[in-house]
């Protein structure tokens, strides 16, 4: 619910935010905005936990980033430690592998944002449209893979794939004639995998915003447009998507920030851990973690973090920049 | 009417949060000024104990100095916990007034907690640097040099006259001694194969020349021709499971000095040469091995992915024999393992100290402790006196266990294993020095001095001692890391042709930089071995 909630909040306070500014420039009437500011206190109010905790989560941690560009000391602490420059970065781009891990970082994250997207979309569309009474069932059970741990799912998949167990190698396949495939070894199966894997535990989720915006559009609209004779594929041509798209981009500008990371778990733990399979499973996350496991050495993990960030930011800041060329009205800020 | 209501929801909603935050606060809080109070109450105690110190030589009173150890374990929720180490607090109290408090946390988590506990500079005196890799630790300047001061010859007399001073070596890092070893096997029986006795029998096998309670020697040849047998008998149980590609130092009688086997001493016993292990002969040897076993289907076409150990394989019954590190007592430590099952063991290569063996688990005190002489008496005391060192490990006499006639340890009358209330919180080798134990019922009696005999008859490295910095390679070993996790395991487990898969992975190797890892690692060889009079 976090999303949802989150996404609600900041449209709230962005609607708060405009509206103030909208009549502080046609009033200029300081005790009307004072008024203004009342009237959404309880809106700060309700933020008030959420700035509290972004503040002690995200915004507390920031000086400590200064490590990465230090030679650490825990004798000499944090500040104390001497500056090495950016040497503690260069692990990160010294080989071929930095081409593959970028390349396997991005290609994914891109994948899912548009497969999560389309099939997110679909989905609630559908259940918007449903009248049965089961439609509460479908969407929990859409939702349930979300609340599974990674550890499970990886051994749900095993348990499909495994050459001496696995429901497919040793019950489906034999049924139709075929031979075995040994996944864990065979990298040409694993993008369509992950992305199918991620898909199936994320979509249920995802879908819970663009579902819950749906359901908020004035029916009236489609009861119009019904009696002027629309279909039910022209309604969600012509009504239902372009309503949706603030919320799509909103929800696709909030990924891209993320872009440059990969999701841990689906990344190391579903493919087992084969490393023959590193050429098409291998993200940052799991470079830097594989690599840092063994010698725990905290600056060059936190220039993988500061890499990330500075990626991701730049990212957001372009994509938000060319929303705003296009459609002023659905940019983020 | 609305608003005032939405209004008032907002209010308790967000009052309700606070006041949750606020109660939790209030609640760490209270529980961080307990330990503060104590430590200001230690400083005033120190100061005078500095005062003593000028009227003798050594400190005797320590004026209640609070000495933190932080313990990696086994099961940290044992229920006896707190009563066992406030006996241990109690001697140390009553011995040499100082106050020693016990962190724990699970083998898994100890780097990083004790990390954390090093970087916000909360109080830890002593800890594991070997567990958390010493060479990392050392670089991170977060041990303490015992040599200054002459600490450890004042305050860890009975440590000096314990651990042989070639093994005491392993821990100097240029000069300046940085940890104590732990005292346990330092030796590693290579390349032992651990096999389920009820298979063997299945298979009439002649016992004649096996020794049932230690390690028999035995050949390659002689596995394959076993595991042959036992193929035939059970075709539908794997035979063995050698481990994943990080035991491999298990197996091979090379030396990853520095503690990664890029780079390799091949021949440590007689020379320091630097080499590739990667286009040795026998590593070569060992893929080729490995790839006729899985070719036989000897192996499980999925032990790439296995995440059981061998032993869990074995009482589900779909493994008959995995591999392990021999030493004195390894039959019935297997044999505990696999829930009792008897094993026979053999062993394929020798007994041999590599040159890490040392540190591998070496304790150290923290660079900022405020008491380094506090600090190294209670070490001191941790390594070498019984009282302390049978507390951690069985408890209180009486009551968690007892003594047989023949002086072994066993548990009480009326207590098992599962009611005892203090049992496995450790395990021995996870002390810092196991020779002053009682053994387990069921073990030999001189279990300990046999293990001291097994350390020194071992064969040792000549690079013993020898540690290597690798910051400033950190890149290439990074990549090379994940190169040879990328096929480590293809190649233990005999899933690709050794020959062309060793082939790729040394190509990949050196587009990571091997050489120049391996060159960094000679020049600090050679260096140290200057140093050290080392040909």
């Amino acid at each position: 619910m976090e999303i949802s909630d989150s996404c609600s909040f900041f449209s709230c306070i962005k609607k708060g935010w405009h509206a103030m500014k909208q009549t502080a420039k046609v009033k200029r009437d300081s005790k009307k905005t004072l008024r203004l500011v009342k009237r959404f206190i309880p809106v700060y109010l309700m933020a008030l936990p959420g700035i509290i905790y972004l503040f002690i989560n995200n915004y507390m941690p920031l000086p400590g980033l200064v490590l990465a560009f230090k030679k650490y000391s825990t004798k000499k602490g944090i500040w104390g430690s001497p500056w090495v420059g950016l040497k503690n970065f260069k692990y990160l781009f010294r080989t071929q592998d930095a081409w593959i891990i970028t390349r396997n970082t991005l290609g994914y994250n891109i994948l899912f944002i548009i497969v999560n997207v389309v099939m997110a979309v679909s989905i609630a569309i559908i259940l918007s449209e449903l009248t049965t009474r089961w439609k509460k069932v479908y969407q929990s059970t859409i939702l349930l893979p979300h609340f599974l741990s990674t550890v499970i799912i990886s051994y749900l998949v095993f348990a499909f794939l495994s050459s001496e167990n696995g429901f497919l190698n040793n019950s489906i396949f034999p049924l139709f004639g075929k031979e075995q495939i040994p996944w864990y070894t065979e990298p040409k199966y694993w993008p369509f995998i992950l992305v199918f894997v991620q898909t199936w535990r994320g979509v249920g989720y995802n879908c819970i915003v663009y579902l819950s915006t749906i359901l908020g559009f004035d029916r009236e609209i489609y009861e119009a447009s019904a009696i002027d004779g629309a279909s039910k594929w022209q309604q969600i041509r012509k009504i239902t998507l372009p309503l949706l798209r603030p919320t799509i981009i909103m929800l696709v500008l909030l990924s891209v920030g993320r872009i440059f990371y990969s999701d841990f778990g689906l990344f190391y733990q579903v493919p087992q851990q084969s490393g023959v399979l590193m050429n098409v499973t291998q993200t940052i996350d799991t470079y830097v973690y594989r690599g840092l496991l063994e010698r725990n050495d905290m600056p060059m993990a936190t220039a993988a973090g500061v890499y990330q960030s500075l990626i991701g930011f730049i990212l957001v800041m372009s994509a938000n920049l060319i929303v705003r060329k296009i459609d002023p009205d659905s940019a983020l800020f | 009417m609305k608003k005032i209501l939405a209004l008032m929801m907002c209010l308790v909603l967000t009052a309700g949060t606070l006041a949750g935050c606020g109660g939790g606060q209030a609640e760490t809080n209270g529980g961080a000024a307990a330990p503060a109070a104590d430590d200001t109450g230690a400083e005033a105690a120190g100061d005078e104990a500095a005062a003593g110190e000028a009227a003798s030589d050594l400190i005797t009173d320590f004026g209640g100095e609070t000495i933190v150890v932080a313990l990696y374990c086994n099961d940290d929720s044992v229920l006896g916990k707190d009563r066992v180490f406030g006996k241990i607090k109690e001697y140390y109290l009553d011995t040499y007034n100082i106050n020693v408090e016990f962190v724990t946390s699970l083998m898994g988590d100890y780097t990083q907690s004790v990390n954390m506990m090093l970087s916000s500079g909360e109080q830890v005196d002593i800890f594991s640097s070997g567990v958390m890799n010493f060479s990392n630790t050392v670089a991170n300047e977060s041990t303490y040099d015992l040599n200054e001061g002459d600490l450890l010859n004042n305050y860890g007399k009975d440590i000096v006259e314990l651990i042989d001073p070639e093994f005491l070596k392993g821990c100097v890092v240029n000069g300046a001694l940085y940890g104590i070893p732990c005292m346990r096997d330092l030796a590693t029986g290579m390349w032992c194969v651990v096999v389920d006795k009820e298979y063997m029998d299945g298979i009439d096998y002649d016992y004649s020349q096996i020794n049932m309670e230690e390690v028999n020697p035995a050949t390659a040849e002689d596995m394959t021709e076993l595991f042959t047998q036992l193929h035939e008998a059970y075709p539908d149980v794997n035979v063995v499971y050698p481990w994943n590609y990080g035991y491999l130092g298990q197996k091979l009688a090379y030396d990853a000095i520095g503690g990664d086997v890029f780079g390799v001493l091949l021949d440590p016993s007689n020379s320091l040469e630097v080499s590739n292990l990667f286009t040795s002969d026998m590593f070569r040897e060992y893929c080729q091995l490995m790839y006729e076993w899985q070719q036989a289907g000897f192996m499980s076409k999925d032990a790439a992915t296995e995440t059981q150990n061998g032993g869990a394989q074995v009482i589900a019954g779909t493994l008959i024999a995995d591999t392990t590190a021999g030493k004195p007592g390894i039959v019935r430590q297997k044999e505990a393992e696999r829930g009792g099952r008897d094993s026979v063991v053999f062993q394929l290569g020798p007994d041999f100290v590599a040159s890490s063996a040392p540190v591998g688990a070496a304790w150290s005190i923290n660079s900022t402790t405020e008491a380094p002489e506090a600090a190294m008496t209670v070490l001191n005391d941790l390594y070498t006196s019984p009282v302390v060192t049978n507390l951690l490990l069985w408890g209180e006499e009486g009551v968690d266990y007892v003594l047989t006639e023949s002086g072994h340890c066993t548990f009480p009358e009326g207590v098992t294993e599962q009611t005892v209330e203090y049992y496995n919180l450790v395990w021995a080798w996870m002390m810092p020095c196991e020779y002053p134990t009682y053994v387990r019922e069921g073990d030999d009696i001189d279990l300990w001095e046999k293990t001291i005999d097994f350390n020194n008859n071992a064969m040792k490295s000549k690079a013993l001692g020898f540690s290597f910095d690798s910051s400033e390679v950190s890149a290439e070993y990074t990549a090379l890391t994940n190169v040879w996790e990328e096929y480590g395991n293809s190649l233990v487990f005999g899933l690709i042709e050794p020959e062309a898969g060793i082939a790729e992975l040394n190509e990949r190797l050196e587009a990571a930089g091997l050489q120049t890892y391996i060159d960094a690692k000679k020049e600090a060889l050679e260096a140290w071995a200057a140093e050290n009079g080392v040909e």
